[in-house]
C-alpha cells in the first residue's frame, strides 16, 4: 500500500472554506465538524503541550467541562509524558492493547470473523475518502478504518454540510446518518466503553465518554431529519 | 438531552482550528468517482482481479515456494490468498497448512506499527512504552554499536537470531560489528543431528532420495507434520506410496505421530535408545552378510572387518533389552532394510534431542553406509546446494577486530568456545544461564525472529536473565509481533515486517538431489512504518563509521541481485523475480558448480531427461581433472597409493580410490568416516556407539520420560497469532498410555500436576489417554500455552483483564455513564474465539453452557536446562530426557458432576486433535481448489463460484 498524501496540497479538512466555496457556512454543522475534529485529534496521536494548553483557554475550558471532560480533576491529564504512555499502551502497543480498527473491532462476516486488519470496512473508507478528494495522513498510512480517520471524515461531511446549498442539505445529512448507521457508530462507542474502562488518565476517560455521548445525541439528530 | 445537544454544539463553536492541528485526512488533490462497492466481507470477491506474486514461505525453516495473490492496487492492495507455487522444485505446488494462513499474519491487528522504546528499568511494564520516530530508532542503535566499538569491547554487542533464511545478509551484518557473539536457535533445534552427520561425512543434514526409494525409515523424524523437508518430502512420501516402487515406511518414535500413524510400521523404542537398535540393526546385516563389504572398505576409513568386530556383542537381543523392542522385530527390519534396496535411514531431532544425540546421529549415518547406500538414487543422499556470490569487500569478525583495534579477548557468552568444542552450531540455550554466572553485562542485545523466553527450557530463567538490566544493559527486538519477549524483555522494538512483504534471497538443498536458488519478495509494500529488518539493518551499518565500508550498496536489492547475478549472470536476477525459483540444469555431477549453458531454468521448463540430468548422485565419485591432478601433485600432496590427496594449502582437495583421483566426501580424509579422530582427540568415542542419557538412567517407577514434539499445523512458537491455525490445534494435553492412566488412576481429560524438579518445578495440565504412546513415556506438543502474541494465542482473553478494576469515583463523567446501555454491554474479547476446551463436535459456537477457554500448556516451565541437559559433543539440548512425575489433581468426570464444567470431552475433542480431525473449522480457509494459475499472470476469480457470497 501506498500512502497518498499529496505533500504539496496537505490541507486539512478543517479549512474555513472549500476552494470554490463562496456560501456563508452554516454555525450548526461547522459546530459539529469542529467537535468531530477534536474528537480525532485526541485518538489520532499523543496530545502535545500545545494541545493541552488550548483546551484550557476559554471559552473552550469551561465548554469541556459543561460536558463532564474535566481536565483540572486529575493533574496527570496534564501530563504531556504520562498520556503518551497512555496513549501507547491503550492504541499502539506492542503489549496488551485495544486496536482503534473498525476491522478488528466489528465482525463483518456474520458468522463472527476473526478481527482481522484491513477488512471490507477499510476498503470501504478508502473508497468513500477517494470519493471525497481526501486521502490518509501519513500517520495512518495503511489505516483507514482507524478511529481518528473516521471522526475525521465524519467531521468532512459536518463541513460540507455547512457550505452546502440548500437543495443539497437533506442529501448530506443523510449521507452523515448513513455513516453514522454504516461505520462509525457501528463500533466506536463499544470499543470507547473498552478503553474507559481500561484507561488510567481521565483524559481519556472523559474523552471517550463524551464521545460516545455525543455520537449517539448525533444518531438521534440526525434521524430526526 | 437538548441541553447536552446544546452543550456539544457549544464546545464545537468553542473549538478553535489552532488546538485542531488535523491530520488524520488530508485533501488528495483529486476526487475519483464511480469506485464501486465493497464486496461483502469475503476474502474473495466474483470479478476481482489477482496478481500473483512468486515468494517463499517462512512459516517454517523448509521456505517453501509460495504463490502469493493479492486484489486491488496502491493502497486498496491485499493479499487474498497463499498457494504453492509450481515452479518451485521442492514445493512444486503444494503448500501446508501453516504457509495458507501465513496471511494472517500480515493482518494480525498486533501487528507492531512503529518504533516504539521504553526505560529498561520498565522492562514488562505495558504501559511504559512510548512512539519514537524512525530516525530516532536507527540513530540509537548506530551510536550504540558505535559507542561499543570505541570503547573496544565488541562483546558487549549480542546478536541473537532465530529463524533467518537471510544468513549472507544477516551474517555479513554481524561480522562487520566484529562480535563473535552470534548467537542462534540451532542448539534447540537438531545441532547434534548436525555434529554427528558432519563428523563422518562432512555435510549437516541429508536429502535422501525419496522418490527412487523402496524402503524409508524415519527415526525420531516426524516428517508428515514438521521436521526438515516437511511439505516437499512428505509429498513424495506420498507420491512414491502410490507408484511403482511401492516402498514400505517405517517409522521409529515412542509416540504415535502422524508419520507412525501413516507408516506401514510404527516401532516405538524407550525414549534416546534408538542407537543400540541401530547397532543392532547393522550388526544382523553384517551377520547375514548383507552388508556392501565395497564401500565399507574403499570408502570408509573404517574396515569392514574392523567393524564387524567393534559391533561384537551389539546383537538383537543385546539392544532389545536396551529399547524394549522385540529383538525379533529388530532382526526382521535389519534384514527388511538391506534387502529392499535402495532405502535410507533418515532422522530428525526426535534422536538428536537427547544428551548422546551426536552418537545416535552417527549411528543413522552408519546404518546408511553398511548397505552402501550412500549419494545413490533412493538412497541416503548428500545435500547439493548453490552458493551466493559475496559482493566485496567481505568483513570476517576477526579483521574488523584487528581493523578497529578492538578487543579480540573478550569474555564469552557461548560456552561452544570452551566448554563444547564440537558444538560448531553453538549452544545458545545456556548462554543466558552462563551470562548470569559471568561477571559481565551485554550492553547490547540484538533480537531477530526469535522468541527466547517462550522458547527455551527452563523459560523462567531466560527471562529473568533478560530481565535483569544488570546481565543486559539494552535491548533492541525486529519484530512484527507481540512476542512474550517483546512485552517481556525488550526496550525497543523496530517493527519488521512480515516474509510477505520484504525481499530476501535464499539457498536451499532441493530433496530431488540439485541446487537452486530462490528468493522473497514483497506481495504488498511493508504495512504501517514497519520496514523490512534488512532494509533496516543496512540503513544502521551506514551510520556506523566502522561498519559502512561493508554495506556500500543502496539497497538490499542491490545486494541480492549482485549476489544472484555474480554466479549465474547478467539477467539472472529479473528471472528470478520472474519465477521465484531457478536451479541449475545442466550443472554437472557436483554441488557447488559452476553453472553450465544455459546457466539457469526453472523447474517446470525442465524436460523428464533434462531433470534427470540435474539430479546429482554419487557426488563423492565425481574424478578429479587430469589437470587438477598435476597440478596437485606439483603443489600439493598426493599419495602413493590410496589415501588422501591434499592441496598447496594443505586442505584436502580429494582421495585416491583403487588407484583413481576422486573428489570424495567433504571430510578430512575424503572418505566416510566412521572413525572420527576429532570425537577421539576431544575425549568422545571415535565409533558409532550406543550411550545411555544419564538422565533417564535409574528411573524410580513413576517417573515418565516427556518428550515434545510438533503438531501438523504449528511451528514451535510463531504461530500463534494465526487464527485458522489456532481454530484447528489449540489444545495440547499430555499424551499418557492407557495402562499407566489406569495405574494411577488418571482418566481422560484429567487434570494432572507435571513435577520436573527444574524450572518452576511443577505446572498443570491436563491429560489425554491413548494407545498411541510407549508405556513410561508421556508427550506434550509445543506452540501452546502462550500468555502474549495476541487473542488467538491468548484465547482472546480481553488483553486487560489482568489489571483491576477501575475505581472510577474519581471521574464524575464515568459515574453518570455506569448505567448506560453501552457500558453494560458484554464487550468481549476482540477476536471471536469459540474454542473451549470441552468443546463438543457438532456445538454451535458460543453456545457451549460448560466450556472454559484454553490457551494449551507450554512444557518449558518445567524443563530442566543445563550441563546435564547437554549433548557435550553437538551441544544440542536434551529435549526429551525430561523427566517428571505425575499426579492427580481433579477429575474431569467430577468437575462435570460438580457443574466446573471444563474437561468432560477432553477426550472427544483430544481425539479429533490427535487424528487431525478439524471437526469446527468454520471459517474460509484459502482456497485450495481454484484453478490452476500461471506464475506472474493475473487471475480472474470465476463468478460462480463466489457469487453466493457477495
Amino acid at each position: 500500500m501506498s500512502d497518498n498524501v499529496n505533500e504539496q496540497n496537505q490541507q486539512t479538512v478543517l479549512d474555513e472554506t472549500r476552494p470554490g466555496s463562496h456560501m456563508r457556512s452554516r454555525p450548526e454543522p461547522l459546530a459539529r465538524g469542529s467537535l468531530y475534529s477534536l474528537l480525532s485529534e485526541v485518538y489520532l496521536h499523543e496530545p502535545t503541550r500545545d494541545f493541552l494548553d488550548g483546551l484550557k483557554k476559554e471559552p473552550m475550558l469551561s465548554a469541556l467541562k459543561d460536558l463532564k471532560v474535566d481536565l483540572a480533576q486529575d493533574s496527570k491529564s496534564d501530563e504531556v509524558e504520562t498520556l503518551g504512555f497512555e496513549y501507547a499502551h491503550l492504541f499502539l502497543g506492542p503489549g496488551p492493547h485495544l486496536p482503534p480498527f473498525e476491522s478488528v473491532n466489528v465482525m463483518t462476516d456474520g458468522k463472527g470473523g476473526h478481527g482481522q486488519m484491513f477488512g471490507p470496512a477499510a476498503r470501504e473508507m478508502l473508497h468513500l475518502f477517494k470519493s471525497s478528494g481526501l486521502a490518509l495522513g501519513q500517520e495512518l498510512k495503511d489505516q483507514p478504518d482507524h478511529v481518528a480517520a473516521e471522526l475525521a471524515y465524519m467531521a468532512h461531511l459536518c463541513q460540507v454540510e455547512s457550505e452546502c446549498s440548500d437543495d443539497e442539505l437533506d442529501g448530506c445529512r443523510t449521507q452523515q446518518a448513513e455513516f453514522l448507521a454504516d461505520h462509525l457508530g457501528t463500533w466506536v462507542p463499544s470499543y470507547l466503553a473498552r478503553v474507559i474502562r481500561t484507561a488510567e488518565t481521565a483524559f481519556y476517560r472523559q474523552f471517550s465518554a463524551m464521545c460516545i455521548e455525543f455520537i449517539s445525541s448525533e444518531q438521534e439528530a440526525l434521524s430526526a431529519g | 438531552m437538548q441541553l447536552t445537544r446544546r452543550r456539544f454544539l457549544q464546545l464545537g463553536a468553542a473549538t478553535s482550528a489552532a488546538v485542531v492541528a488535523g491530520g488524520a485526512l488530508v485533501a488528495s488533490g483529486e476526487e475519483l468517482e464511480e469506485l464501486g462497492s465493497v464486496e461483502g466481507g469475503k476474502e474473495h470477491s466474483a470479478g476481482n482481479i489477482r496478481e500473483s506474486v512468486p515468494t517463499a514461505c517462512l512459516q517454517c525453516g523448509v521456505t517453501d515456494g509460495v504463490l502469493a495473490f493479492t486484489e486491488g492496487d496502491g493502497d486498496e492492495k491485499r493479499i487474498v490468498k497463499l498457494e504453492g507455487n509450481p515452479k518451485h522444485p521442492n514445493t512444486r505446488g503444494s503448500l501446508c497448512a501453516k504457509g495458507q494462513a501465513g496471511l494472517q499474519l500480515v493482518y494480525d491487528p498486533y501487528r507492531i506499527r512503529y518504533p516504539m522504546m521504553r526505560d529498561p528499568e520498565k522492562r514488562g511494564d505495558p504501559a511504559a512504552w512510548k512512539r519514537i520516530t524512525w530516525d530516532e530508532a536507527i540513530d540509537i542503535v548506530a551510536e550504540k554499536i558505535d559507542a561499543i566499538q570505541k570503547d573496544g569491547d565488541i562483546g558487549k554487542l549480542v546478536y541473537h537470531k532465530g529463524r533467518d533464511r537471510f544468513g549472507d545478509f544477516t551474517g555479513r551484518w554481524i561480522d562487520a560489528t566484529g562480535t563473535k557473539h552470534s548467537l542462534n536457535h540451532t542448539s534447540i533445534c537438531e545441532a547434534s543431528l548436525k555434529a554427528g552427520y558432519e563428523t563422518t561425512f562432512g555435510q549437516d543434514l541429508d536429502t535422501s532420495d525419496i522418490l527412487n526409494a523402496r524402503y524409508m525409515m524415519f527415526w525420531g523424524d516426524n516428517i508428515f507434520e514438521a521436521s526438515y523437508m516437511h511439505n516437499p518430502m512428505a509429498q513424495r512420501i506420498s507420491e512414491a506410496r502410490v507408484g511403482s516402487h511401492r516402498p514400505k515406511v517405517v517409522a521409529i518414535d515412542p509416540r504415535l505421530s502422524q508419520t507412525a500413524g501413516a507408516a506401514d510400521e510404527w516401532i516405538a523404542p524407550k525414549p534416546g535408545t534408538d542407537a543400540a537398535i541401530m547397532l543392532a540393526m547393522v550388526y544382523t546385516i553384517m551377520e547375514e552378510g548383507l552388508h556392501d563389504t565395497a564401500f565399507l572398505d574403499k570408502w570408509t576409513n573404517y574396515s569392514s572387518a574392523d567393524l564387524k568386530k567393534h559391533l561384537e556383542g551389539m546383537t538383537p537381543e543385546w539392544a532389545a533389552e536396551i529399547s524394549g523392542v522385540d529383538a525379533g522385530k529388530i532382526k526382521r527390519i535389519a534384514i527388511e532394510f538391506a534387502t529392499n534396496q535402495p532405502g535410507f535411514a533418515r532422522a530428525y531431532n526426535g534422536i538428536s534431542s537427547h544428551t548422546n544425540g551426536t552418537y545416535n546421529a552417527r549411528c543413522v549415518a552408519l546404518l546408511n553406509a553398511v548397505v552402501g547406500n550412500i549419494d545413490k538414487p533412493g538412497g541416503f543422499c548428500l545435500m547439493k546446494s548453490t552458493k551466493f556470490s559475496k559482493p566485496e569487500p567481505v568483513p570476517s569478525a576477526a579483521d574488523v577486530q584487528e581493523e578497529l583495534g578492538l578487543k579480540a579477548d573478550f569474555p564469552l557468552i557461548d560456552r561452544m568456545h570452551e566448554d563444547y568444542p564440537l558444538a560448531h552450531h553453538k549452544t545458545s540455550h545456556l548462554s543466558m544461564q552462563h551470562l548470569k554466572e559471568m561477571d559481565y553485562k551485554a550492553e547490547l542485545y540484538i533480537l531477530h525472529q526469535y522468541n527466547p523466553i517462550y522458547t527455551n527450557p527452563n523459560c523462567q530463567e531466560q527471562w529473568d536473565v533478560m530481565k535483569d538490566t544488570s546481565k543486559i544493559g539494552f535491548t533492541v527486538d525486529f519484530s512484527p509481533f507481540l512476542s512474550e519477549t517483546v512485552q517481556e524483555v525488550v526496550d525497543l522494538v523496530i517493527p519488521d515486517c512480515t516474509y510477505l512483504e520484504r525481499l530476501m534471497i535464499n539457498t536451499m538443498p532441493a530433496v530431488e538431489n540439485f541446487g537452486y536458488v530462490h528468493l522473497y519478495q514483497p506481495a504488498i509494500e511493508p504495512l504501517y512504518e514497519s520496514h523490512s529488518m534488512y532494509d533496516t539493518l543496512l540503513e544502521i551499518a551506514k551510520k556506523v563509521p566502522g561498519m559502512a565500508k561493508y554495506f556500500q550498496f543502496d539497497t538490499v536489492e542491490d545486494f541480492a541481485k549482485a549476489a544472484v547475478e555474480g554466479i549465474w549472470g547478467e539477467g539472472s536476477w529479473d528471472r528470478l523475480k520472474a519465477d521465484g525459483a531457478l536451479i541449475n540444469p545442466g550443472g554437472g555431477k557436483t554441488p557447488n558448480v559452476e553453472p553450465a549453458d544455459p546457466a539457469y531454468k526453472s523447474y517446470d521448463e525442465l524436460t523428464p531427461d533434462e531433470l534427470d540430468d540435474a539430479r546429482v548422485f554419487n557426488s563423492h565419485m565425481v574424478r578429479l581433472s587430469d589437470e587438477d591432478i598435476t597440478e596437485l601433485k606439483a603443489g600439493g600432496s598426493y599419495p602413493e597409493g590410496d589415501g588422501t590427496i591434499k592441496d598447496a594449502e594443505g586442505e584436502t582437495a580429494g582421495v585416491v580410490v583403487d588407484g583413481v583421483a576422486y573428489k570424495g566426501f567433504p571430510t578430512e580424509s575424503g572418505l566416510w568416516e566412521t572413525f572420527a579422530h576429532e570425537l577421539e582427540e576431544n575425549n568422545f568415542e571415535p565409533l558409532p556407539v550406543y550411550v545411555p542419557n544419564p538422565p533417564l538412567e535409574n528411573l524410580d517407577d513413576d517417573d515418565f520420560v516427556l518428550i515434545t514434539g510438533k503438531f501438523n499445523v504449528h511451528v514451535q512458537s510463531r504461530t500463534s497469532n494465526v487464527a485458522w491455525l489456532m481454530e484447528i490445534m489449540h489444545y495440547n494435553p499430555l499424551w499418557m498410555n492407557r495402562s499407566d492412566a489406569k495405574d494411577a488412576g488418571i482418566g481422560n481429560g484429567d487434570m494432572i500436576e507435571m513435577d520436573s524438579g527444574a524450572g518452576t518445578g511443577k505446572m498443570e495440565c491436563r491429560v489425554f489417554v491413548t494407545e498411541g504412546i510407549r508405556p513410561g513415556t508421556v508427550f506434550m506438543s509445543t506452540s501452546l500455552g502462550h500468555w502474549h502474541y495476541g487473542p488467538p494465542a491468548t484465547h482472546g482473553k480481553d488483553p486487560f483483564a489482568e489489571l483491576p478494576n477501575l475505581d472510577f469515583t474519581d471521574s464524575k463523567a464515568i459515574e453518570d455513564n455506569v448505567d448506560a446501555e453501552w457500558f453494560k454491554e458484554d464487550q468481549g474479547g476482540l477476536v471471536d474465539i469459540w474454542w473451549r476446551e470441552a468443546d463438543l463436535p457438532g456445538d454451535s459456537r458460543g453456545e457451549t453452557p460448560h466450556g472454559r477457554p484454553t490457551v494449551g500448556w507450554l512444557a518449558n516451565w518445567i524443563t530442566p536446562n543445563g550441563d546435564e541437559y547437554t549433548d557435550p559433543i553437538g551441544g544440542e539440548f536434551a529435549w526429551n530426557d525430561a523427566v517428571v512425575k505425575i499426579n492427580k489433581v481433579s477429575s474431569a468426570s467430577e468437575e462435570v458432576a460438580l457443574g466446573l464444567g471444563g474437561a468432560a470431552i477432553a477426550m472427544g475433542v483430544a481425539a479429533a486433535a490427535v487424528k487431525g480431525i478439524n471437526f469446527k473449522h468454520e471459517s474460509e480457509a484459502p482456497d485450495a481448489d481454484d484453478e490452476a494459475i500461471e506464475v506472474g499472470e493475473t487471475e480472474v476469480v470465476a463468478a460462480e463460484k463466489t457469487g453466493g457470497d457477495a
